[in-house]
């Protein structure tokens, strides 16, 4: 609907974020997992995210999730010979995951998120505000 | 000092008195509209704002409304002119209603 | 004669609509976890466009039916569900906006209504 796409985009902003703490989550749990689903050790998601088109009627789309697609960064090797999955040599390959990197990125997403929150409260204000005109 | 005398002679020349104006002169003489064309341009005014508002109105309710300031500005203004013709209205019939209690 | 002409009937089933909306996206919003849920809407905005096109007299307005529809695009989730909250309170939101502005519009135009039949 035209008259308030301010709250859709922002919507779509915050629904992105959320996304994107979902995968960073994902991504942080499984940072020491070797036997990912299809046997091989878990590779690292990011999240690609584009500008939405407009729809009908609308001035401007606001975000949306192009897809999840793994990191293709290659996995870490570790000499850890005692480990279960060692290979021949005693090399164990770890995931791709460095915590510190998905921290600074979880940040960004919630203060993101936040930020969307506040331009969404901001435009129902606005909205709210001008009903006042009739009293 | 040689004061003239008055020359008896000619008439006082007295400047004719002017006609008394009638309605539409002087206004059609400034070029501009009677209070009646007033009137009546004011009320069309008022049905267009009024008509305005009604169109921002349907906009609102089919969802084809693009800007919310505009649609509650089109109808206060049209609340408003609304308010001022009504007391146009009273103040006219009030003026009538004294003229004619006056005693001739 | 009627007194509410067809755009101040289109405002009054316009806050009905937004009503039923308001219950449908709470509906939604319940359901945000339960696996398989479809989400649905209310779109009372089509409905009356289309009642107020073809509508010869404010009383053939007055019986605009609204249709709750069931939303079935597919979801990023595994277990079926897509309702985006996020979405929903958006929509949540501008809901209660629409109900707010056509009530704000509609009490203004019969504030017009009293003038002109003359509270001196």
């Amino acid at each position: 609907m035209g008259l308030f796409d301010a709250l859709n985009v922002s919507a779509s902003g915050m629904s992105a974020e959320r996304l994107r703490m979902d995968v960073i989550a994902s991504n942080l749990a499984n940072a020491n997992t070797t036997r990912g689903a299809d046997g091989q050790p878990y590779r690292r998601q990011e999240v690609i995210l584009q500008e939405k088109s407009p729809s009908f009627g609308e001035v401007l789309g606001g975000v949306m999730v192009a897809g999840i697609v793994d990191d293709p960064t290659p996995p870490r090797r570790v000499y850890d010979p005692g480990h279960p999955d060692a290979d021949k040599n005693g090399y164990v390959t770890m995931p791709n995951v460095n915590p510190v990197t998905e921290m600074v990125d979880l940040i960004t997403s919630s203060r993101g998120y936040e930020a969307n929150v506040t331009a969404m409260n901001a435009a129902k204000q606005m909205f709210t505000k001008t009903f006042d005109v009739l009293r | 000092m040689q004061i003239p005398a008055i020359n008896t002679a000619a008439p006082i020349a007295v400047s004719p008195t002017p006609a008394p104006p009638t309605p539409g002169d002087a206004t059609a003489a400034a070029g501009g509209t009677s209070f009646g064309d007033m009137l009546s341009q004011q009320l069309v005014n008022l049905n267009d704002l009024q008509l305005n508002a009604q169109d921002q109105s349907t906009a609102l309710a089919t969802g084809q409304a693009t800007d919310v300031s505009s649609v509650v500005t089109s109808v206060e203004q049209a609340a408003l002119a609304m308010q001022l013709a009504v007391q146009v209205r009273n103040k006219a019939v009030d003026a009538y209603q004294e003229i004619m209690r006056m005693q001739i | 004669m009627d007194l509410f002409d067809i755009s101040m009937v289109g405002l009054q089933r316009g806050m009905s609509g937004a009503l039923l909306r308001q219950q449908v996206l709470a509906n939604n919003l319940s359901n945000a976890n339960t696996p398989g849920f479809k989400r649905s809407d209310v779109d009372f905005h089509s409905a009356l466009a289309a009642a107020i096109g073809g509508a010869t007299s404010p009383q053939s307005v007055l019986g605009t039916g609204f249709s709750v529809e069931t939303d079935t695009s597919t979801t990023m989730r595994a277990d079926g569900n897509n309702v985006d909250v996020d979405g929903e309170m958006a929509s949540l939101s501008e809901n209660t906006l629409d109900y707010q502005a056509m009530t704000s519009v509609l009490s203004t135009r019969v504030k017009i209504l009293e003038t002109a039949i003359g509270n001196r």
